[in-house]
């Protein structure tokens, strides 16, 4: 048996027993899910502390939703939708709590911001040049775009694989990924204008 | 043989094997006999994979274990219970009486004195609903205020600590 059907065979199992109320089969499924879950989150807000965040969040809503999954479509699929859509709440909140800001400010009172953060100096720059990165690239880019970009660009998923974990068709993933590398591809070509030169 | 501009709008939607040859057509063949695009396909293949390394590099800040221990045990109370009563209409009140129980902790009726309440507290951030409090803390020599979003888009509770 494929590592891949290995992998399909232990999550189906763990969402069973998971889906009874096994804390330990919750915990695993999680552990088996944890950086993929982590690294859709990061595409799809382009920050590590907000993909964090998304990520502490899925685990609630997963473990709070996890009875209601009836395996229609595969566990990723469903794992995709709550991770997108809790990429969703993060930047409607973000929103709110920037108007919110904003009315403060307008108040006239100054001060500092200073928000939780769970890393280490040196992790930290680390990690603010690899986001840098990942927003240079991904600036501007819609979120399906990215994601489509990450899913076969990056790691060399078919389109079929990805139109089934999006639910989307497979043309639809074709039109999202060129879509996402002339955008992308572009931006190299503006950072590089020598390569327009050698054309004139 | 085909033009620069034309290749040069190619490789923009190309895919990655025809870009390094790997596999044959009249790009690839473009790519093969002029420098010019060849040194653009390459700076394209290049730029893609340091995307790619910065992305699995990056890895979560968070430890699973942790993660997993803020998640709550058992079912039917907590987020599922507090997303009932939202359905049910009764998050605001329910929130509103959660803040007026620890205005009431408070050991004096001084507003200025002793608020007993942290924000970031586990507690306190199910008490009003929030699974995970993300505040933003403003100081000044005068007052502290903890700015925190609330799940409903058009709500956000400005706590002003002393």
């Amino acid at each position: 048996m494929s590592d891949e059907a290995e992998h399909m065979d232990l999550t189906k199992e763990l969402v069973r027993n998971a889906q009874t109320g096994d804390r330990q089969a919750f915990e695993r499924l999680i552990k088996l899910h944890f950086q993929r879950i982590h690294r859709w989150a990061l595409i799809g807000t382009g920050d590590p502390d907000d993909a964090d965040d998304v990520t502490q969040r899925v685990l609630i809503l997963v473990h709070r939703k996890l009875r209601s999954f009836r395996g229609d479509a595969g566990f990723e699929s469903w794992l995709y939708r709550i991770t997108s859509n809790a990429v969703g709440e993060l930047f409607r909140k973000r929103k709110s709590r920037r108007r919110a800001m904003d009315r403060y400010e307008a108040s006239g009172v100054r001060a500092e911001i200073t928000e939780a953060t769970e890393r280490g100096p040196a992790e930290r720059i680390a990690d603010d040049q690899a986001a840098g990165l990942i927003t240079t690239f991904f600036e501007g880019l819609p979120t399906k775009q990215r994601e489509v970009f990450d899913l076969v660009e990056l790691q060399g998923l078919k389109a079929g694989e990805v139109a089934e974990l999006l639910g989307v068709e497979a043309s639809t993933v074709r039109v999202h990924l060129l879509r996402a590398r002339r955008t992308i591809r572009s931006k190299v070509l503006e950072q590089h204008p020598e390569f327009v030169e050698d054309y004139r | 043989m085909m033009r620069c501009e034309i290749a040069r709008d190619r490789i923009l939607e190309a895919d990655p094997a025809e870009l390094s040859n790997e596999v044959t057509g009249d790009l690839a063949e473009h790519i093969e006999t002029c420098s010019a695009c060849q040194a653009l396909a390459e700076r394209v293949l290049e730029s893609e994979r340091t995307l790619a390394g910065a992305i699995t590099a990056m890895e979560p800040g968070l430890d699973v274990d942790a993660a997993l221990a803020r998640v709550p045990s058992g079912r039917g109370w907590g987020w599922g219970a507090v997303q009932g009563w939202r359905r049910a209409g009764l998050a605001l009140p329910l929130a509103a009486a959660a803040v007026a129980a620890l205005v009431m902790l408070k050991p004096s009726g001084n507003p200025g004195q002793a608020v007993a309440f942290d924000p970031s507290s586990p507690v306190v951030a199910r008490a009003l609903g929030w699974d995970r409090p993300s505040p933003v803390v403003r100081t000044t020599s005068h007052a502290t205020v903890a700015i925190l979003p609330t799940e409903n888009p058009d709500i956000t509770i400005i706590w002003f600590m002393n």
